[in-house]
């Protein structure tokens, strides 16, 4: 089993959106056995949209059949020596029944926290962290994944939001730059589209779904989150 | 003109030193101990450089 979680310190830089969508294109398009822990408390966001989505589709009689899903756990009142022995218990009993377990946490990174308890434990096996193009935020990812890879644990940073028509230099000098701290940049960059972030809200479009993965339309909207998705799982192409 | 007593006015106020006896420290827990070893860690190499966000600012300047 690989244990995978998006990851920033940051809000806003679509965490929850890409272990969703991750979580989504394992099980539906790869047919992977697949299960989300949302940590995210007390939003649970990505549990929350679950919970909407289906009662949008059961008010239109299309209800999908829930045993065809994959569970969103809700990880509630998490305090770290408390739980966990229970999370590591969890964890270690999925690994048998599953093949990728994919962690949702909140945008902080500071003691008590779920992430900085797993990580000594080497319960991660990656870290995949946004970055933008943002001098600020840059920075940020950079000082977060090396502090993560001090602490032994394995990432990888990609860029986000990106428009496609930067300087091929651009990401050049920024790998030199990242390359300072010792980290790998994935070559897969992510465009900005608002589409990914809509949901069941906006009616027929589920680009952002737990409950299907949008296959066709991502290939032709973004291409590389797939290929994202593929080096990052070890998942290729058929 | 007569001269006046500060001291008739304002109440005299003796300062007495309190001894305030050191907390007693149970022995730590080690994974109390490891948590705390990993905050300081966290804190000591977890701040964005503004110098180094100026240096991604400007490479971000140059290239767009």
């Amino acid at each position: 089993m690989k244990t995978i979680s998006f990851f920033s310190a940051k809000g806003g830089t679509g965490k929850t959106t890409f272990n969703m969508l991750l979580a989504s294109w394992l099980k539906y398009e790869k047919g992977l056995r697949v299960a989300v822990l949302d940590f995210d408390s007390p939003e649970f966001n990505l549990s929350y949209t679950r919970k909407r989505e289906l009662k949008y589709l059961k008010e239109r009689g299309q209800g999908p059949d829930e045993e065809q899903l994959y569970p969103v756990l809700e990880i509630d009142d998490y305090e770290g020596r408390k739980s966990l022995p229970v999370i590591r218990t969890l964890i270690a009993d999925a690994a048998g029944s599953l093949d990728v377990l994919v962690l949702d946490f909140g945008g902080s990174f500071n003691d008590g926290d779920p992430i900085l308890d797993l990580i000594p434990k080497n319960l991660i096996d990656l870290v995949v962290v946004p970055l933008e193009m943002d001098g600020m935020i840059l920075s940020s990812g950079k000082s977060l994944a090396s502090v993560l890879e001090q602490l032994g644990q394995k990432t990888l940073l990609f860029f986000n939001k990106v428009h496609g028509k930067e300087k091929p230099q651009l990401y050049v000098e920024l790998e030199r730059w990242l390359a300072e701290a010792g980290l790998t940049v994935s070559p897969h960059r992510i465009k900005n589209t608002v589409k990914l972030r809509r949901d069941a809200d906006n009616g027929s479009n589920f680009l952002r779904s737990t409950v299907g993965f949008p296959t066709k339309e991502m290939q032709e909207i973004n291409p590389e989150l797939i290929r994202l998705f593929e080096e990052v799982t070890g998942y290729g192409g058929d | 003109m007569a001269e006046i007593d500060i001291y008739e006015i304002i109440p005299r106020v003796t300062l007495t030193k309190i001894e305030v006896p050191a907390r007693e420290r149970p022995e730590e827990d080690p994974e109390e101990k490891a948590r705390r070893k990993r905050r300081k860690d966290v804190r000591k190499h977890f701040s964005v450089d503004l110098d180094d966000a100026a240096k991604a600012q400007e490479i971000l300047n140059k290239n767009q």
